[in-house]
């Protein structure tokens, strides 16, 4: 086993960290089941955890926030994670006061430098709507397919923040993204 | 003109474009639909009507094709008026459509 290089990006808490009321997990190999159908499920497990944690929580909001924040995450796992073994894992905690979505993907080292300069393009920005412009007019400018806004949109629109930790070994690194939902005022 | 999925339904019919449904395709899968726009805006129409009061869901890679390939494609026609109709209902369209506002001059979110 090589040596494993460890770093965060944002206010990431391990889930061990915090007591939960709740916790819901789901994990597959990312070789196992082909894309499409992976992405398929990805749809049905966002909007299973959409409903399940609005019923819990009795806040209506919930379920479309939660729906397209896991979806967004799964999606971005599935595209990223290596074909292999390793898993995908999306763990949703619920505390008193908010929920917090963990999603684990493998993803190929050389490509994590591009991908953390992205993240920090976005957590440092001071306005995320003009963020969100800028991208949208350099994607029509570049013809670049990618969209990279779904991680600005969960940040703009959806109310959670956002950050990461990165096991980084020779080839291969485990991203763990964390999204943070506050309930707050919201609750019943 | 439409195209047509499991999940989703997107026509072209009197100058209105109707996508309805819950829409999240691959990146790759949306080239159908930013062709399906390419030709709605290069028939060089004096008015588009969006309506996505029936779309229930729309993930981030078709938000960005509807940006570039319909909005931004649509900006570049001078006099061209677009016009999107949203639903409160959905709270995705409440959040996210009004920042659409700034990639079009000519352009008027009607919420019903």
């Amino acid at each position: 086993m090589g040596e494993t290089n460890v770093s965060i990006l944002g206010d990431f808490t391990e889930p061990g960290g915090v007591n939960f009321e709740g916790v819901l997990s789901f994990s597959v190999k990312a070789a196992y089941i082909q894309k499409e159908k992976l992405w398929k499920s990805k749809d049905i497990t966002a909007e299973f955890l959409g409903n399940f944690w609005k019923n819990i929580l009795d806040i209506e909001d919930i379920k479309a926030k939660l729906h397209f924040i896991c979806a967004e995450l799964m999606e971005n796992a599935v595209y990223h994670s290596i074909q292999s073994d390793y898993l995908i894992i999306i763990q949703l905690c619920f505390s008193s006061d908010e929920l917090l979505v963990y999603v684990k993907n493998s993803s190929d080292t050389k490509k994590i430098e591009n991908f953390k300069a992205l993240i920090r393009s976005i957590l440092e920005a001071e306005n995320l709507q003009k963020l969100f412009i800028r991208r949208m007019k350099a994607a029509k400018k570049s013809g670049c397919k990618k969209s990279q806004v779904g991680l600005i949109t969960i940040l703009k629109d959806r109310g959670a923040s956002l950050s990461w930790k990165f096991e980084q070994e020779s080839n291969v690194t485990n991203i763990t993204t964390l999204a943070r939902i506050p309930l707050g005022k919201d609750r019943k | 003109m439409n195209i047509e999925g499991e999940d989703y339904k997107v026509t072209y019919e009197n100058g209105v474009i109707t996508i309805a449904g819950k829409l999240s395709l691959m990146l790759e899968d949306y080239e159908k639909l930013e062709t399906f726009f390419k030709k709605i805006v290069e028939s060089e129409p004096s008015e588009i009507t969006l309506d996505i009061r029936n779309l229930e869901y729309l993930n981030s890679s078709g938000i960005k094709t509807m940006c570039v390939g319909l909005l931004l494609e649509a900006d570049d026609l001078e006099g061209l008026k677009m016009r999107i109709l949203c639903s409160e209902h959905y709270t995705w369209q409440k959040e996210t459509v009004p920042t659409f506002g700034e990639l079009m001059d000519n352009m008027e979110i009607v919420f019903g």
